[in-house]
């Protein structure tokens, strides 16, 4: 936005009464009723106006964020995955696209998105869920270490890839 | 160009589902559908545009409360005139229209602004199975009721008795 | 501010201007400015010294001289391919000024000066098609009949049963029993 009444003021000789003036009715053209046209309303609106555009610059960071997270889960859920297990099991694969990029290729690329969500959905499935499958009655014998985890999962897919040696 | 304009209508054009209450609790069925009439079960959701799907619910005499609902619940209303204050039991306000139980809490559930009106335009509410053929022509989907329906012991038919999984054996009587 | 005040618009080329070939878009440039007052003595020096060249290198642009006393303060008026009409004021602007003033005008598209809402712009945004609403749905919804007794629509919750499979838990259950029947 361009204040040329400043520099207006700046130019002019004598009192800067009107320019002073102008700077601020310049600003609330747009506005209703007496807080376009009589200054003294008219410069509270435009001071509180600059007050509320300072605090929605930081107010849109989030809310922008709460639209991606939206548009991700509700994206996701179409895939069969909840938002979590989708953002935390990306960065286990290191793929590290943000919030942004991600609401933007489910709307823009859908068969991109789907690729991530299958990676992600693999993922989740080779995780705790996994030993809680082997355990159906709810509860986990033993230690459980991220290193148990792990072998048992790869137990399972070896067991998956040979199936006589399972039976 | 004229292709990128038909993609416009695709990506933003309505679907129709449906939605079973059978047996169903009204609270949880409420949910499911407020999320599909604002849109946000679609990646291009945004408040400001209007990208919510019509909603047909059949079956919304059967609905059940938990409990001792149908009594505890009371609905509220003022007329603004004095004396004009009325409270229903939920079991009498669902018998003068039985599909005014949804349409409440699912009015309740939507955002309180000028949308609100809109979205509800698209809720089609039925008291039984019986949906007109034209709207039934529309919808795509079923969506899926919160819970498992759940079903008296005398709807089982003896097979299913017989092969459900016993959690535990019980011990032979003493006596 | 990004208010709604002034105008805005995305970020465009005039037909791709410049991508194989390029054509200059100013198509007509207007002298208008006066023989004798002091604010046209710039462009009056420019007229003099450098219109000449300018016309040579530019023989697209079609140059009117119009000196007339009325004319006090001196402007030029540039026309544009696409129809738009500029006019830029020179009162008590040098050679140079002029001549800076010249230039911008001839490296113009004539597309309207306004705030520009995204610095990046791409006519095909999507490559493998933007999503609808029918994109990931199952096939087999094209042949349903509704009401049906298997709604697939639902908010996807990752149950235990739904990794190992409902009749698998149930065949696992039951081997649970029979190792305890064995067992007592």
């Amino acid at each position: 936005m361009v204040h040329l009444s400043l520099v207006r003021m700046i130019r002019s000789r004598g009192p800067d009464r009107y320019w002073r003036k102008r700077f601020y009715l310049d600003q609330s053209t747009q506005y209703f009723g007496r807080r376009r046209n009589c200054f003294s309303v008219a410069v509270r609106a435009v001071r509180r106006a600059w007050q509320n555009s300072t605090a929605g610059r930081k107010k849109k960071k989030g809310q922008m964020r709460r639209l991606w997270n939206l548009r991700i889960s509700a994206a996701v859920q179409e895939h069969g995955l909840t938002y979590g297990p989708f953002i935390g099991n990306l960065l286990k694969h290191n793929i590290r696209l943000d919030r942004k990029v991600l609401s933007h290729i489910a709307i823009y690329e859908p068969k991109t998105f789907k690729c991530l969500a299958e990676l992600a959905s693999q993922k989740h499935k080779e995780g705790l869920l996994a030993t809680l499958a082997k355990n159906p009655e709810g509860f986990l014998s033993g230690p459980v270490t991220q290193d148990d985890l792990l072998a048992e999962s790869v137990r399972k897919l070896r067991l998956s890839s040979n199936p006589s040696a399972s039976s | 160009m004229s292709s990128r304009i038909t993609q416009q209508w695709a990506t933003f054009s309505r679907i129709w589902y449906l939605i079973d209450a059978y047996r169903q609790p009204p609270g949880r069925v409420a949910v499911a559908i407020s999320k599909v009439l604002q849109g946000k079960h679609k990646p291009i959701y945004h408040p400001l545009s209007d990208v919510g799907d019509h909603v047909v619910v059949i079956n919304t005499s059967q609905v059940a409360y938990a409990k001792d609902k149908w009594e505890e619940k009371i609905y509220y209303h003022h007329t603004g005139y004095p004396g004009g204050f009325s409270e229903t039991p939920a079991h009498e306000f669902h018998q003068k229209d039985p599909t005014k139980v949804i349409k409440k809490a699912v009015y309740g559930m939507l955002p309180k602004d000028l949308r609100r009106r809109e979205m509800m335009r698209r809720l089609h509410l039925f008291a039984d199975h019986d949906v007109p053929e034209d709207i039934l022509a529309n919808v795509s989907e079923q969506i899926k009721p919160p819970r498992v329906v759940p079903r008296a012991l005398t709807e089982y038919t003896q097979e299913e008795l017989d092969n459900f999984p016993k959690l535990w054996l019980p011990k032979e009587p003493k006596y | 501010m990004a208010n709604r005040q002034f105008p805005s618009a995305f970020l465009k080329s005039v037909l791709q201007n410049g991508v194989g070939r390029y054509v200059c878009q100013l198509q007509r440039l207007t002298f208008q400015f006066s023989k004798v007052h002091g604010t046209s003595r710039g462009v009056r020096d420019y007229i003099e010294e450098d219109i000449i060249d300018f016309a040579r290198k530019n023989p697209q642009v079609v140059l009117y001289v119009t000196p007339h006393n009325k004319f006090s303060s001196p402007r030029i008026v540039a026309e544009f391919l696409n129809g738009t009409k500029r006019s830029v004021q020179l009162s008590t602007l040098d050679r140079e000024e002029v001549s800076t003033q010249v230039d911008l005008l001839r490296t113009q598209s004539g597309n309207d000066l306004v705030r520009i809402r995204r610095p990046y712009h791409t006519d095909f945004p999507s490559i493998q098609g933007a999503w609808h609403p029918f994109a990931n749905k199952p096939t087999n919804l094209n042949i349903a009949e509704f009401p049906t007794k298997e709604p697939t629509f639902a908010h996807p919750k990752t149950r235990r049963w739904d990794v190992l499979g409902r009749e698998e838990m149930e065949d696992h259950l039951k081997e649970v029993i029979k190792q305890k029947e064995s067992g007592s």
